[in-house]
């Protein structure tokens, strides 16, 4: 049989993981780099806690590129002559620790809504995506101010009003894409052979979603980092003397026209955090798709 | 025949309706499935044989689609009356189906020996280890070779027909006892459709499986049948054992089949095909649907609908002319 001998032609071997990362060079340095945010996050307050809070009148507004007050001051000191690269390692805890949860915490609810909005009836569908219309008509920085001007500006107020305004992007995805899922034959098929309501959504239609959702995540994170740098800056965020990447941002906007060092560079760990994420959730994406991975395991992909 | 049957559908009506108008997709349809047995639910498209198979399994949304009367009763349980989660355990368990698109009908973004696994562990009968290599089992029983790799396979790197193998798989992984197969043979080349017909029948003798064959090729039907339903506009208009049926058949509509199918021992006699179009389902026409296509049509096809009328033992067909097609045909 033809067809047989065409289905012995396709590659069979299946690389691991850890091989197609390696050949992958982009996917290889983000995951290197956010590993290394990793390690700032576990244990950059430990290590450098004492140099980020340390005065340094000498070193005050230093432009970077210089070792002369020892090498943390390498990406120059803030308007207290603190080193910036200390504060930057510093801040990776609090900066990830709030923009993962409230992405996080935004996709799980969204797509828990998103679902039972597609799967489960009309009725407690249109009540859901009117939620939704709400909260996304209800400008998110008001709501984030209004709510933490009456609860109290802390760390999990802040995550969770985050992720609230991050939430109906998830939702409508989700729901749209349950709304297709569910009409596709091996949904029908999945019931025909005895495939409970909660198991085909568990079992069948999450699966599918998922890379979509990890994919809209990633971009969020960047958002959700840029919106908290935003409620610090308003003081209703993050209170010094905790610090984040964004309220880096917000503090050096100050002295961006003599001291531009101030706020590029949390800038950059921001950008740079996001770029990886992203790279490296595609590539999750394809390597995770039964019907995409040849493209990463064939030889030479690099000229595609 | 033999005793108490499987499955015994009873004058089964379902409705689709849309904002402007309703469809009648099926219109009080009865046929009986018995132990061991394969009937055939032979049609056209759009003749409602799928949506009589999909209200069976209770597959069909509702809105649109809404079953307006009739019973089915498999194994003398009311199975449109029974809570859904108690149906959904019959299923598979107890009834499967195949369906027409294997591709479709499996989950892309599975290895297919997960999915057949996944049917064990969702009826918690197997886990873990087990439960693989009762799918590695099950893909040699369907004809799949070296099927210890195969089952890491995912379904796009298999061709149609083992496709569709893989889904009789899982169709008769837990031993039902009526599989209802929905255009098997349908997406495939001939010659891969007489592999997958002769699987399938060779699996319902194994187990002794009732089964329901729902298509639209004669050829098929008159293989692999024993009783065979002929459906249009929603109806059973003849129903009978298949060498009956085929051989001279009673009602207009089975005749102007037989005649629009090429054989190879007429070659050169002409083909006639069937005048227009099947009927709108939100306007079937009055009296008999079949009569504005009809050649044997006369003023009564028009008035009344006609009463099922016994053609041989064990056939009948609702036709005011059974006599002139009987003779004809």
């Amino acid at each position: 049989m033809s067809t047989a001998e065409q289905e012995a032609l396709i590659i069979r071997r299946r690389s691991s993981w850890w091989q197609l990362l390696l050949r992958d060079r982009f996917a290889l340095v983000a995951a290197l780099w956010l590993i290394c945010l990793f390690a700032c996050f576990l244990f950059g307050p430990e290590l450098f806690g004492k140099a980020a809070t340390t005065l340094n009148l000498r070193a005050r507004n230093m432009p970077p590129g210089s070792t002369e007050q020892g090498w943390l001051m390498i990406l120059g000191g803030d308007a207290l002559g603190r080193s910036i690269l200390a504060r930057l390692i510093v801040a990776a805890r609090n900066t990830l620790a709030i923009a993962l949860s409230a992405v996080f915490l935004a996709m799980i609810a969204g797509a828990v809504l998103g679902m039972i909005a597609g799967y489960f009836g009309r009725g407690i569908g249109h009540v859901i995506m009117r939620f939704a219309d709400i909260l996304q008509s209800f400008p998110s920085l008001l709501l984030a101010v209004v709510v933490l001007y009456v609860l109290e500006p802390s760390v999990p107020n802040l995550i969770i009003v985050l992720a609230i305004t991050r939430l109906p992007v998830y939702l409508r995805v989700t729901r749209a894409e349950v709304l297709e899922i569910r009409e596709r034959v091996f949904v029908d098929a999945a019931r025909a052979l005895g495939s409970s309501r909660y198991h085909i959504l568990r079992r069948h239609i999450t699966p599918v979603i998922a890379p979509t959702l990890l994919t809209i995540l990633t971009v969020d994170f960047s958002i959700v980092m840029l919106a908290e740098s935003g409620l610090s800056f308003l003081g209703i965020g993050i209170q010094p003397p905790e610090i984040t990447w964004g309220l880096m941002v917000a503090q050096g906007r100050n002295y961006l026209s003599q001291a531009w060092w101030l706020a590029f560079f949390p800038g950059l760990a921001i950008m740079l955090a996001t770029l990886s994420g992203n790279i490296l959730s595609n590539w999750l994406r394809i390597v995770s798709d039964p019907e995409q991975r040849w493209r990463l395991e064939a030889p030479g992909k690099n000229d595609a | 025949m033999r005793d108490q049957p499987v499955l015994d559908v009873d004058d089964l009506r379902v409705e689709f309706r849309t904002g402007r108008e309703t469809i009648h997709a099926v219109n009080g349809v009865s046929f009986q499935v018995a132990t061991g047995e394969t009937a055939a639910i032979l049609g056209e498209s759009g003749s409602g044989k799928s949506v009589t198979a999909a209200a069976i399994m209770r597959l069909l949304q509702s809105p649109p689609a809404f079953v307006t009367g009739g019973a089915v009763r498999f194994k003398g349980k009311d199975v449109l009356a029974m809570p859904i989660a108690d149906w959904r355990d019959s299923c598979g368990r107890e009834v499967a189906m195949v369906f027409q698109d294997a591709l479709m009908s499996l989950n892309p973004v599975f290895s297919v020996g997960w999915q057949i696994a996944e049917l064990f562990r969702a009826h918690s009968i197997a886990s873990g280890r087990a439960a693989d290599e009762r799918a590695v089992e099950l893909l040699d029983r369907v004809g799949i070779p070296d099927p210890a790799r195969r089952a890491k396979d995912y379904t796009h790197q298999f061709s149609g027909g083992m496709r569709q193998r893989v889904m009789i798989a899982m169709a008769i992984a837990l031993g039902p006892d009526l599989l209802i197969a929905d255009e098997p043979t349908t997406a495939l080349d001939v010659t891969v459709q007489a592999q997958i017909m002769e699987l399938l029948e060779g699996l319902r003798e194994e187990a002794d499986m009732a089964m329901i064959l729902i298509t639209h090729d004669l050829g098929v039907v008159a293989d692999a049948a024993d009783n065979v339903a002929v459906m249009y506009a929603g109806r059973v208009v003849e129903r009978g054992p298949v060498g009956d049926v085929l051989r001279r058949p009673g009602h207009a509509y089975t005749l102007a089949l037989l005649d629009s199918v090429p054989r190879v021992q007429s070659k050169g006699g002409k083909l006639r095909p069937i005048v227009g179009s099947p009927p709108d389902l939100a306007r079937i026409p009055t009296g008999c649907a079949f009569h504005p296509r009809c050649r044997f049509a006369t003023d009564i096809c028009r008035r009344e609908a006609p009463p099922a009328v016994a053609v041989a033992p064990g056939c009948s067909a609702e036709c005011h002319h059974v006599e002139r097609v009987f003779n004809d045909g």
